[in-house]
């Protein structure tokens, strides 16, 4: 693996909602044109940590920051640059899907060609086109998330940040997701891709990060981390550094 | 096998109760034992905010008794009578004369106010049909000229107890029973409607609340009516407007108190029963059987009309003055059969009004939640979402998407909002126009800047948490945005308080065209009534973004709006509206300055705050900000003039009554601005900066030679006085107790004056502004709340203890300074 220069970098960075620690101690890096999965059981602070990059929430210590800026007092210069797909995206009410796409590109600055470029291109692939003049409130889950990750990528980012970014897709919706994805990996754009589908994360990802309470457990290649465990999925895996292997065996 | 017969009808008794009581829980804000083990930080907010409803409640309670109260007084009460040398009137009217007199030396054009209200009053006596004695044979005019309100008494009411519905005159029982069949029908109508189109709730949506009820392992006609039960109990509008008129309406029947409380809450319970019936009804036939647009449509009309008949309910209720005298109007001709379907009995027994109410009961509740039961399927899991038809993209044009664009598309496609926003307040004007011109052709500059104002605040009061609740959903969008948060919702606010001040000055504009009674020294009032709207919709809004947790975003859980400062901006609002309807100047012009710099300071905090909007659980980011300091001049504000206002209405205000409430204005602005600090001891001298700290003898110079500047400008000013360019500069107009006088000029208001401007709000000032900024803007707001008169010595003295303050980094020399100053001005006005 060569070294990448990193655009993405967490030190020791922790998170306390009062006595509890979301994320204790968290160093982590992407680097450009790099996929990084996020791997952790429920409640191991994924969301947190993506949370915190987004500058929707404060760090309680360490240093977060993207392209060398901190994400929480540098957010709006950060988002230029970033894309950000959340785990549940809700929508205005009253705005239809093309209207709030449209307001996004807008705001960043964008023409309405490139706007309806990147729909003609990355909407056609995942098949959103036809269902953009709706209200975006009657979305089902999965034609939420293509939206959003319609309005994650109209400015070409890169970075992208996703959380649980299959979480509600159909599997041919899913693959040409995986697709779009690599080829903006092939272009340069880092991604984080914070999930618990082991078997997405070992097709797709790069590196892998794995979290259980709030900790960093173990990181490095998949098959590296194989190799470390001494065992021959990734799964298998996850269940030996969260300390859930007794329960396999049930 | 009983034990299986009966078991069906157990498990829906307690389904019922069940539902009832988390509903109860809900609206209360209350957390059950299980929740409040695993959220402990939010468990104290929570029980904040349910002491904050029963407040509320009670505040609201304690208004609807009055009012009724007042209501049925001044209904069942209007002869004019002449007893010797006296007329006895009816007690509105005598309140009137009142306060006309005791302004009448003061008033700039006595004749034609006097005239004027004259008129009305013999045309609201003519209106209500009174057997009148002659006028001719009475000048009341001539009288009121000659003697004042000596030669006036108010007529006895129920509230005296000497009589009871019984005794009115065939005539005028079949008015009042007319009158209030009138008003319960408005009120049943705004009951209905107002909740259904207002409340979270989206007819042409799926209800998540009804979906989750699907789920649990019971029948549906046990599901119904758990629903009916629960939501003909919890249904707080209802028992909070009803239970006070019908309680008034027994006591007027000559029933006790207790007995009178008691069978009113039984009455509105049956009311309850009558409405949840048709509401149950509607929401499940509507969303089973109508098209998305047609319920969007109907909720639209449901608020016009809830609003409408609310306002119709208010303005009939307060119509004991002159101003509305189509209210009897419309009650001679109300159809006799709707108010008293069993003859003037209705209102005047309670046994007769339990029938009655309990026929309309058991029609319309059991009735509805009979039918309800064929469509409450199909109707409550069918919903349509807001289909827009024509999918796709075929024929569409990319729309703009600049900021304003977008929020005027928000603010549009929400028709409730639009309705409520933009229509309500042309309605309740253009209701006025039609119903009674003559009224509005009489329409006095007091009259049209309190209705523009009204109409423009409710607009911004509304629109922002409207807006804010219907896209919480969507919140974290902004935060995906390249753009400063801050920036994004100052520019909404600033469109928010565009559309609301564009409601007021249409209104200004409309009133003054149809009544044409335009003055130029009027001029002042409209700027004034148009400003303030501007002006307190930057405080509205920012008590709406108050809070910056969002419990739950995700799940697009309606923002917890923080309800005790919303009340708080409400209530300042009401009091400009007063101020302005009085026509005073100094307190009008004082207000809003006060309200300018409260925005301003509100906004700052937000600014602060946005970054936390999504925090699910972290506080608030500690340390005071400008609004704390403002908070607490407001309250200062608010009593001061509150008892200047009380003083000038009953025309006596006592020395004792002065000393008191200052006191107590002061202690509440300091618990306001001190609460933030809870347990952090008191944050006072310290100044942050770089001064170096200068000796005490430096401190002792310049704090005399303070003095002695300060107490030449104010001797000097007084002289000036004195002389009476600026006219009569009398200092209130009753006699001061010296000894009163000097403990509340020489000792309460250093104390309390220093610590307020001083310490919190110039220190406040400093943590934003530059020291000069910090400087000026402390001593304006000092200035602004002494009497007008005063104000380039008190702006002076403000400044000069502010200077001393940030010198020193302590409030002391100031107290010092201002102590004496204060013994100065005091001693001069006792000797001359």
């Amino acid at each position: 693996m060569t070294p990448r220069i990193p655009v993405l970098r967490l030190e020791n960075v922790s998170r306390y909602f009062g006595e509890f620690r979301a994320v204790d101690q968290l160093t982590l890096q992407v680097g450009a044109g790099e996929i990084v999965g996020l791997l952790g059981p429920n409640g191991a602070g994924k969301t947190t940590t993506v949370k915190m990059l987004m500058g929707m929430m404060r760090q309680s210590s360490g240093d977060l920051s993207i392209f060398g800026m901190d994400c929480f007092s540098e957010r709006s210069e950060v988002q230029k640059r970033v894309g950000f797909l959340p785990d549940e995206p809700n929508f205005q009410n009253h705005l239809r899907g093309i209207e709030l796409l449209d307001f996004v590109g807008k705001v960043r600055g964008l023409s309405p060609e490139a706007i309806t470029a990147h729909i003609d291109d990355v909407g056609e692939k995942l098949g959103l086109v036809e269902d953009l003049g709706e209200f975006a409130a009657n979305y089902s889950k999965g034609m939420r998330k293509k939206l959003a990750f319609l309005m994650a990528t109209v400015h070409q980012p890169e970075l992208l940040i996703m959380d649980e970014p299959t979480n509600g897709l159909d599997p041919v919706a899913t693959r040409s997701f995986l697709d779009i994805v690599k080829r903006y990996v092939e272009r340069g754009t880092g991604v984080l891709y914070s999930t618990h589908l082991l078997d997405q994360a070992e097709k797709v990802c790069h590196r892998c990060v794995v979290m259980n309470r709030g900790k960093l457990v173990a990181e490095g290649t998949v098959d590296s981390l194989k190799a470390e465990s001494g065992v021959a999925t990734l799964e298998e895996v996850f269940f030996a550094v969260t300390g859930e292997s007794e329960l396999s065996d049930v | 096998m009983s034990d299986s017969r009966h078991k069906p009808r157990r498990e829906a008794i307690k389904a019922m109760l069940l539902l009832s009581w988390y509903r109860f829980r809900h609206t209360l804000g209350w957390s059950g034992h299980a929740v409040r083990r695993f959220r402990e930080p939010t468990h104290a907010k929570q029980s904040k905010r349910s002491w904050l409803f029963l407040l509320m409640g009670g505040l609201f309670l304690a208004q609807g008794f009055w009012m009724t109260h007042r209501m049925i007084d001044s209904y069942a009460d209007r002869s004019l009578a002449i007893e010797g040398d006296v007329i006895a009137v009816d007690e509105m009217t005598h309140r009137n004369l009142v306060n006309k007199a005791s302004s009448w030396e003061t008033m700039t054009d006595q004749e034609v106010e006097i005239d004027l209200m004259f008129d009305l009053m013999v045309s609201k006596y003519e209106w209500e049909r009174m057997e009148l004695p002659p006028l001719e044979a009475v000048d009341i005019v001539a009288k009121f000229r000659e003697r004042g309100i000596a030669g006036f008494r108010s007529y006895e009411a129920f509230s005296k107890g000497r009589m009871t519905l019984q005794d009115l005159k065939g005539g005028e029982r079949s008015r009042f029973t007319r009158l209030f069949g009138m008003i319960f029908l408005g009120l049943m109508v705004a009951l209905l409607f107002m909740p259904m189109a207002i409340r979270q709730k989206n007819l042409a949506a799926t209800s998540d609340h009804q979906e989750w009820l699907f789920s649990l392992p019971m029948k549906e006609s046990v599901l119904l009516t758990g629903t009916f039960f629960s939501s003909v109990l919890i249904r707080p509008l209802v028992y909070l407007i009803l239970w006070p008129l019908l309680t008034n309406m027994l006591i007027a029947n000559g029933y006790g108190i207790p007995f009178s409380a008691v069978a009113a809450i039984g009455l509105a319970f049956l009311v309850s029963v009558a409405i949840s019936g048709v509401e149950i009804l509607l929401d499940t036939w509507m969303r089973a059987r109508a098209p998305a647009v047609v319920l969007k449509n109907a909720q639209m009309v449901f608020s016009v009309l809830g609003l409408l008949s609310f306002y119709a309910v208010l303005a009939a209720c307060l119509a004991g003055g002159p101003s509305f005298p189509w209210v009897n109007w419309l009650a001679m001709r109300f159809p006799g059969d709707l108010g008293q379907p069993v003859g003037e009995v209705m209102v005047s027994s309670v046994g007769a009004m339990t029938l009655w109410i309990l026929g309309v009961a058991v029609i319309l509740g059991f009735g509805g939640c009979a039918l309800a039961g064929r469509f409450m399927r199909s109707g409550w899991l069918s919903g349509h979402g807001l289909h827009s038809h024509d999918r796709g993209l075929e024929g569409k044009s990319l729309k703009g998407g600049s900021l304003l664009k977008f929020e005027c598309l928000l603010l549009l496609r929400d028709r409730t909002l639009a309705m409520q926003v933009i229509l309500v307040p042309i309605l309740i004007v253009g209701y006025q126009v039609l119903i009674n011109p003559s009224m509005v052709q009489s329409v006095t500059a007091a009259g049209i800047c309190a209705m523009a104002y009204a109409c423009g605040t409710y607009a911004s009061l509304i629109t922002a948490p409207q807006l804010l609740m219907s896209e919480a959903k969507g919140v974290w969008l902004i935060y995906n945005l390249p753009v400063p948060v801050a920036a994004y919702f100052r520019r909404r606010e600033t469109l928010w308080r565009a559309v609301a001040t564009g409601v007021a000055v249409v209104l200004v504009v409309v009133m003054l065209f149809t009544s044409g009674s335009f003055r130029v020294e009027d001029l002042w009032r409209y700027l004034a009534a148009v400003l303030g709207v501007w002006v307190m919709g930057r405080v509205a809004s920012g008590v709406v973004m108050g809070r910056p947790q969002m419990p739950d975003v995700a799940s697009g859980e309606m923002p917890n709006l923080s309800f005790g400062r919303m009340y708080g901006a409400m209530m300042m609002a009401g009091i400009f509206g007063g101020l302005l309807w009085q026509g005073l100047v100094w307190p009008v012009v004082s207000a809003l300055v006060i309200f300018w710099f409260l925005g301003v300071a509100i906004w700052q905090r937000r600014d602060i705050s946005f970054s936390y909007l999504l925090e699910p659980v972290e506080e608030e980011p500690p340390g005071w900000g400008v609004d704390d300091g403002l908070w607490a001049v407001v309250v200062f504000f608010v009593v001061q003039v509150a008892v200047a206002v009380i003083g000038a209405m009953s025309g006596q205000m006592t020395n004792g009554l002065v000393l008191v409430s200052f006191v107590a204005g002061g202690l509440a602005a300091l618990f306001f601005a001190w609460r933030r600090r809870e347990g952090k001891g008191i944050p006072l001298p310290g100044i942050p900066g770089d001064d170096e700290k200068r000796g005490w003898k430096t401190i002792a110079m310049e704090t005399g030679f303070a003095t002695a500047l300060c107490l030449a400008v104010g001797i000097g000013w007084t002289k000036v006085l004195e002389t009476g360019i600026f006219g009569d500069a009398g200092a209130g107009g009753f006699a001061w107790n010296p000894i009163v006088l000097i403990l509340l000029a020489v000792v309460a208001a250093p104390l309390l004056e220093e610590l307020l401007f001083r310490g919190f709000m110039c220190r406040t000032m400093l943590a934003f502004w530059s020291k000069r900024n910090a400087v000026l803007g402390s001593a304006l707001i000092f200035a602004i709340v002494h009497p007008g008169t005063s104000f380039p010595p008190v702006f002076l003295l403000g400044i000069a203890t502010a200077v001393l303050y940030l010198r020193s980094r302590s409030v002391v020399p100031g107290m010092v300074l201002h102590a004496l100053y204060n013994l100065g001005i005091v001693w001069l006005a006792l000797a001359g």
